[in-house]
């Protein structure tokens, strides 16, 4: 089940195959989850957001055409889930530090740095996390849009290509581009803090 | 004082991005969450009742009316018509009421009028049945003239064809003239009744999937009809408990209301006229509730997240996902489309005027009327709807109700 291609799990879970299901949702549980905790900004809304995404996506495999690329459809419904839910009831934003716990994987550098560190590391690092984010929305949407998708839904640059509808080339321009630019609003923010 | 860049390279920024911007991760158990919520969806589905595929036009087992049924409602209506014109309307029926409406009976609906008081001449309050609104329907403007004495009944024959309102016009079904309907045999498949039939001579929809928890039937009535006048703007307050319409003539223009807390008989009323109107606002008050649109028109859902396409080829839904598909195999083309308040169901015409709704989401239609529809109102909860058609070239309004 592992070795098999997105689109060909997908096909089998058209067909009720829900092991085929329950693998697509272990591989891509982690970006869709990201995903909703962007819109979401809150750690366990975001759980709800993803579980209600992936249901969705489950609900409408019938309509997904096997010829075209999983992701970006099952991305698509997931965003378009996330939004909807959000439109429809209130929800408290609660700052990024509520998900901290949650950022990186076991065993990761960041993690080992967040668990060991001195107090005064931690802050200076929760300081340079927070003008990362702020620098983030600080950019243009078209280069903000593209920094999420690489870097805190770690997709490649065909995937993130596949979501935006657009050459792998001109994902890679955004990405040079909203790095430089990200460079310049970060440094902007460290001498005014 | 300056801080120091934490990067000193490209590569280092990158690698500061990574360590700083990972992905969030779900808990430990969320796959195990998901794959019990679908578990339970699955249930759920098993449960509910059988959904009706959309099929094509030659397949008729798909379509909601079941050939037995109308012409069988026919044979009573026209029956009944035939009593009352034989020994009169029951006691306490003189003023004008509001019939069910039967298909293939073409009973004109009297409505009855007031002659304007004197030089009054109240403001029309409009305001009250913007469609789809919450409206508060206390403050309407209650002027009401002495009543005159209301004009004669018309009423027709009724003719003997009768017609299956489902069928699109190139399979509509008739029965020659001559024929009495009575003495039509059906065949044995019509003697079967569909499996969800109720048997109660309504039709049946069956739960909606997505946006809709509504199972039921759906009740077509005539509303009222005011002989020789054309009615604009149809309206339902937010309550459904009155809807409005508007007639004018040379002089003047007559706002009516209709009391729809009497199902099977809602009370039309003339609420007021007005003569000196200026054409700006003239044109205003007499607009169409629902706007025409053209074949290449994309009309959004309120929520913003469907677009619908009335076109010759039929009628295209396109989801903010990226999917496009056409839910009607046949033509359509007309200028109305309409979306439910909550984005669950659209309505729309053919180049006939033939009225549909659908869940465009599941991919279902079902005919409203065959007449010819002008303008439609979806009531704010979503469960019914006003709709302007013309029948013998008189205009009419009639309610329908998804009960």
């Amino acid at each position: 089940m592992k070795n098999l291609l997105d689109e060909d799990l997908a096909r089998a879970a058209q067909q009720g195959d829900d092991d085929a299901f329950a693998e697509l949702v272990h591989r891509y549980e982690r970006q869709i989850f990201s995903m909703a905790y962007r819109l979401a900004g809150d750690y366990d809304e975001a759980a709800d957001l993803a579980q209600e995404a992936f249901l969705r996506i489950y609900r409408m495999l019938d309509r997904y055409d096997p010829q075209k690329k999983f992701f970006s459809w099952m991305y698509r419904v997931a965003q378009n889930s996330c939004l909807n839910t959000l439109n429809k009831r209130p929800h408290n934003v609660i700052p990024v530090e509520n998900a901290e716990e949650y950022l990186a994987p076991e065993g990761s550098d960041a993690a080992q740095t967040a668990s060991t560190a001195e107090p005064e590391q931690n802050y200076l690092n929760r300081e340079l996390r927070q003008n990362i984010d702020e620098a983030i929305a600080q950019l243009p949407d078209n280069y903000r849009e593209v920094v999420y998708l690489r870097y805190i839904e770690d997709l490649s640059y065909q995937q993130i290509a596949e979501i935006c509808g657009l050459p792998v080339s001109t994902i890679e321009t955004r990405l040079f581009r909203g790095r430089k630019q990200l460079q310049k609003n970060l440094l902007r923010l460290m001498q005014a803090n | 004082m300056a801080k120091q860049k934490p990067w000193q390279s490209d590569e280092e920024f990158e690698m500061l991005l990574r360590q700083s911007l990972t992905a969030i991760q779900p808990p430990a158990d969320f796959s195990s969450r998901v794959m019990a919520a679908v578990a339970q969806e699955k249930q759920q589905k098993a449960a509910a009742p059988q959904v009706v595929p959309f099929s094509k036009t030659g397949n008729r087992q798909a379509r909601r009316f079941g050939p037995s049924f109308w012409p069988g409602l026919g044979t009573i209506a026209a029956s009944l018509v035939l009593f009352w014109a034989a020994f009169g309307l029951p006691a306490g029926s003189d003023e004008p009421q509001a019939r069910p409406f039967v298909p293939g009976l073409q009973t004109a609906e009297i409505v009855r009028q007031h002659e304007p008081v004197g030089p009054q001449r109240p403001e029309l309050n409009s305001e009250e049945f913007n469609p789809g609104q919450q409206q508060s329907d206390q403050n309407a403007v209650a002027n009401q003239p002495e009543p005159a004495k209301p004009a004669e009944p018309v009423q027709t024959e009724p003719p003997v064809q009768t017609r299956t309102l489902n069928e699109t016009p190139k399979t509509q079904q008739t029965t020659p003239t001559n024929v009495d309907p009575v003495a039509v045999e059906p065949t044995q498949a019509e003697l079967e009744p569909p499996a969800d039939e109720t048997g109660n001579g309504e039709l049946i929809l069956p739960q909606a999937a997505y946006g809709t928890d509504a199972q039921g039937t759906l009740s077509v009535r005539l509303l009222a009809e005011v002989p020789s006048s054309q009615i604009y703007s149809p309206a339902i307050n937010g309550r459904g408990t009155a809807a409005s319409f508007y007639t004018a003539d040379a002089d003047n223009v007559y706002s009516w209301r209709a009391n729809l807390t009497e199902a099977n008989s809602p009370e039309v009323t003339l609420v007021t006229s007005r003569s000196d109107m200026e054409p700006a606002e003239l044109s205003a008050l007499l607009s169409p509730t629902t706007a025409k649109c053209q074949p290449t028109e994309l009309v959004a859902s309120p929520d913003g997240t469907i677009m619908a396409q009335n076109s010759h080829d039929g009628i295209w839904i396109s989801l903010s996902e990226g999917e496009v598909y056409n839910i009607s195999d046949e033509e359509m083309g007309g200028n109305l489309l309409a979306w439910s308040p909550d984005a669950s169901k659209l309505l729309f015409t053919n180049a006939d005027g033939q009225l549909f709704m659908s869940y465009p989401l599941e991919k279902r239609i079902y005919q409203i009327t065959d007449l010819s529809v002008k303008d439609v109102c979806w009531s704010a909860d979503n469960q019914t709807i006003i709709f302007l058609a013309t029948n013998q070239g008189q205009d009419a309004l009639y309610i329908a109700e998804l009960i």
